[in-house]
């Protein structure tokens, strides 16, 4: 067994070495391109986590995708968002429409850990988007976890409650005073706010109690919000247990009774529980999976205080994290298998792809060409990520099912899946599509690096930059005789790239190069070591 | 005959993969010098007024049967007997019009099989095996064809059998235990939890690997080899041939295996200075002669002559006059050298023409285009149609008899 050389919080030192960096970068975006090294190469720690830590801007919402006059309400390029739908066909549309979105917002990501803390808190506060069923309602809730993705967990936690999308996912619309839903106040102790460790003492009776001071809201089709319905409201007090010190939530009638919402949320705020469920999450989802008695009083309890001191404001905590002398130890990099999308979307945003559209294979890019964000998203499933969808309420094993966690990605048939994909990819063709096709664009990724020319220098910048962990030197060879097709020299890659840099539209040059490339990447790409982070 | 025994006989032939054709394909990389492999000794003074510094006495060319105009390179003994047994032949002159001299370009022309002036994206023996094996890697392994469609033996993979999907072919390297790496190997406490995942992965990799299970089966199969090898480490080429053997016998119905061998691009030193039958050159030589004659011998005591065929290839020949530095530079042509107990052995073509006043830029003519070869090995030996030949080797090649008919 590895182990942890320090579990401190102290600041890491401010001065990052390029692995430092990549460490950093590869927990917080996924992958980490050129275009991110160059952005924080050189800064400091804190610089690093400044920018790492600034929300990305509000994105335009969701929209019409794919063509005129299928859905009724809007035209190509508009969105739905406040548009009614009739038939469960526009509505399933939409849910495309909304998926695209949302692989499209990951694709293309700026430098901020926005996108990556948005799935954490979808993986903590988990909606299913097939459940949920009005693609509306999915998009507004996310649309809010991005808003509070770098904010704060008690507002997150508010809106959520009672937004249209967790009303119809956990039964809150059917949670009425003559008959009280249980099933949103249970999860929201259980797994939204405070767990279910040994030191989690609420009672059965809580639960009921938060069911009725939680009955009354329902979905409002029309405005797609949670509307508070007072006749539907239980206006009795509600008696907690002594884990929350015998707390009484004052019935309230009318229209102030949706206050008892925000009171009860106060309340299992006040146990500093809930600061150590979340943090323990993060902790999972940033550093490692296993977390024993030693973190749990090191990392887990002072980072909880932090979270708990700032009034449930997240950055603090990120802050204190990532920047930690703890996360940045040794041991702890590359313990963590890549999600499908670490792998696949962080692939493909740190080595770049080129789309081909049919027939005429006009080169464009992920930006200008959208189909493709659905592809991704349907890869991810067949990975076992349905961004969107966790398998259920608790979200996706990986991050709460022992003693496997992250290793639930990997197995024989994901495995296998993971390599047609980047195998896939890396072929001159590309993944072929429905009218369009996907390829990784290995030259302009190559030339970025520092004289690539310099075989030797060259494999160990790239596999620096792609392999948290470095493969075996028997491996770099291997490696290396793909790219010299054997040859016992150096010379004839350095005369290649020579030749690049004289001519840099030269085709047969660029022919050469990236047939080598394709095939060292295509290996690259399947070893075990490009597969953690 | 028994029922029972019939059966078991069957067993037996079909676990031995008897009648299942293989054919091997060796590439020497860096360019192997033609005129001092199959030597035209009918042009022995023209090539000796060239290249005077390096030409083998014309007394020590081996003399092969049936011709007094070619002769051996003294380091192919084993060459020369297979040949004079009917177990080998040799096409003089393949190559291609507008000859490239990069090693790189040159090597993607022969591996892809695409013309110059054009990159193809595709091996060309992978797309032969697209059309045996339809939409790979889909629905493979398969009932009918569990094996792998490729096995490259060496250290890497190659562009012969990049497909339009993915690499078609499994790789074995002889020197690292199949599924290995070298990290388990050292057995030490990992110093991260990432190395420990690594080696999860690499696992987990090994199991899922859907042909792993047969190759290691058929690698692990109790096999004899030929005597006649060296020890493992002295000859790459004898260590990857003696791979290929075993796993023939271990059963794998693959068809195409590659190996390959590194070191002809001899611009110097090509030949020691006192002895101009000895250095770097005749030492490859030497390596595939012997390579050549242990696998032949294990085909041999595996009783599978009928079914087994290869061919070399290098990217390209070296010029007809030689370096100040006891070697030669890229060239054009070469002779192809092919084996087997049903090729037709024979000297195809004729001794390259040396022009009589040579100079550095001359190069040797061109007879065979080398995609004609390769249509011939898919017609005859793997009995290809005409437009399964034109889909993989686009263009009008005319059939060269290299196997018997």
């Amino acid at each position: 067994m590895a182990s942890i050389g320090t579990y401190s919080l102290k600041p890491y030192k401010s001065d990052l070495s390029e692995e430092d960096l990549l460490h950093l970068l590869r927990r917080c975006l996924l992958g980490a391109g050129h275009s991110d090294v160059s952005f924080y190469k050189g800064k400091s720690l804190g610089q690093c986590l400044d920018g790492l830590l600034r929300p990305s801007p509000t994105p335009p919402p969701v929209r019409e995708e794919l063509s005129d006059g299928v859905d009724p309400y809007v035209k190509l390029g508009g969105t739905w968002i406040h548009a009614p739908y009739e038939s469960e066909e526009v509505n399933y549309r939409r849910k495309i429409m909304f998926r695209m979105w949302w692989t499209g917002l990951i694709l293309n990501r700026d430098h901020s850990i926005t996108e990556k803390m948005t799935l954490f808190w979808h993986n903590h506060f988990v909606t299913e988007t097939d459940v949920v069923k009005d693609s509306r309602y999915s998009y507004y809730y996310v649309a809010m976890l991005r808003s509070h993705a770098l904010g704060n967990f008690r507002q997150l936690i508010r809106e959520g409650t009672t937004s249209p999308a967790m009303l119809v996912y956990l039964g809150g619309n059917t949670n009425f005073k003559s008959a009280p839903n249980e099933n949103y106040a249970r999860e929201l102790m259980e797994l939204f706010t405070l767990g279910k460790s040994p030191d989690i003492h609420y009672t059965e009776e809580d639960v009921k109690a938060a069911a009725r001071v939680l009955t009354g809201w329902k979905d409002d089709k029309d405005k797609c919000v949670g509307l508070f319905d007072p006749a539907q409201h239980e206006p009795a007090d509600k008696h907690f247990s002594a884990f929350f010190d015998h707390h009484v939530i004052k019935g309230r009638e009318g229209k102030e009774g949706s206050d008892e919402t925000d009171e009860l949320i106060d309340m299992i705020l006040r146990k500093k529980e809930a600061a150590k469920y979340v943090c323990r999450n993060l902790y999972r989802w940033f550093v490692y999976a296993h977390i024993d008695d030693t973190i749990e009083r090191e990392v887990i309890a002072p980072l909880a205080d932090i979270y708990f001191q700032n009034n449930f404001e997240i950055v603090p905590v990120l802050r204190a994290l990532l920047g930690s002398e703890h996360f940045f130890d040794p041991a702890v990099r590359g313990g963590i298998v890549k999600s499908p999308a670490d792998f696949l979307l962080g692939s493909t945003l740190e080595i770049g792809v080129t789309v081909y559209l049919a027939p005429e294979k006009t080169y464009t890019t992920l930006k200008e060409c959208h189909e493709p964000w659905l592809q991704y998203h349907l890869n991810c499933e067949d990975l076992s990520q349905r961004i969107g969808d966790p398998p259920s309420v608790a979200g996706w094993p990986a991050y709460y099912q022992a003693p496997n966690y992250h290793r639930w990605w990997v197995n024989s048939a994901s495995l296998s899946m993971r390599k047609k994909l980047s195998d896939g990819l890396s072929t001159h063709e590309g993944l072929i599509f429905n009218g369009y096709s996907i390829s990784f664009d290995f030259l302009n990724f190559s030339r970025q690096f520092e004289n690539p020319g310099d075989l030797q220098g060259f494999i160990a910048q790239v596999t620096k930059r792609l392999c948290a962990v470095a493969p075996a030197p028997s491996t770099i060879d291997q490696l290396k005789g793909l790219l010299v097709s054997g040859m016992d020299t150096d010379y004839y890659w350095q005369k290649a790239w020579k030749k690049l840099e004289d001519k840099p539209d030269d085709a047969e040059t660029k022919d050469v190069l990236d047939a080598r490339l394709r095939m060292f990447y295509a290996r690259l790409l399947s070893l075990p070591e490009y597969h953690v982070m | 005959m028994y029922p029972l025994l019939s059966a078991l006989d069957a067993c037996h032939v079909r676990r031995q993969g008897k009648g299942n054709k293989v054919f091997v394909i060796i590439q020497l990389i860096g360019g192997n010098d033609g005129l001092h492999t199959v030597i035209p000794v009918s042009r022995y003074s023209q090539i000796a007024a060239a290249r005077p510094n390096i030409f083998i006495p014309e007394n020590k060319i081996l003399p092969i049967k049936g011709t007094s105009d070619t002769g051996l390179h003294p380091s192919l003994a084993g060459i020369r007997d297979m040949f004079d047994n009917g177990l080998a032949g040799f096409i003089q002159g393949v190559g291609y019009e507008h000859p490239n001299f990069s090693h790189f370009r040159s090597s993607d022309i022969w591996l892809t099989g695409s013309p110059a002036d054009k990159s193809l994206y595709t091996g060309w023996m992978a797309r032969y095996l697209e059309t045996k094996f339809k939409n790979y890697p889909e629905g493979y392994p398969s009932k009918e064809q569990p094996d792998p469609p490729a096995m490259k033996v060496g250290d890497t993979g190659t562009f012969l059998f990049q497909g339009k999907a993915m690499d078609m072919s499994i790789v074995v390297n002889p020197s690292i235990p199949f599924g290995a790496s070298d990290t388990d190997a050292k057995g030490s406490a990992p110093d991260s939890f990432g190395v420990e995942e690594v080696r999860s992965i690499r696992e987990i990799l090994l199991q899922t690997d859907k042909y792993a299970g047969v190759v290691k089966k058929a690698l692990d199969t109790p096999f004899a080899s030929s005597k006649l090898y060296p020890k493992a480490g002295e000859n790459s080429l004898a260590d990857q041939l003696k791979v290929v053997a075993r796993l023939i016998n271990g059963g794998l119905k693959t068809s195409v295996y590659m190996v390959d061998m590194k070191g002809f691009d001899t611009h110097v030193e090509q030949v020691t200075a006192s002895d101009k039958t000895k250095g770097v050159h005749a030492a490859l030589l030497s390596k595939l002669s012997q390579a050549i004659t242990c696998f032949w011998d294990d085909v041999v005591h595996m009783g599978r002559e009928e079914d087994i065929a290869g061919m070399t290839f290098s990217e390209f020949g070296r010029r007809i006059v030689s370096t100040s530095g006891l070697g030669t530079d890229h060239g054009s042509t070469q002779p192809v050298i092919y084996f087997g107990a049903n090729i037709d052995s024979q000297i195809i073509g004729h001794n390259p023409v040396i022009p009589d006043q040579v100079t550095v830029d001359d190069n040797l003519p061109l007879q065979y285009d080398f995609k004609a070869v390769y249509a011939s090995v898919l017609r005859q030996w793997f009995g290809a149609g005409n437009d399964v030949v034109q889909s993989v080797l686009p263009g009008d090649f005319p059939g060269i008899n290299i196997f018997k008919t």
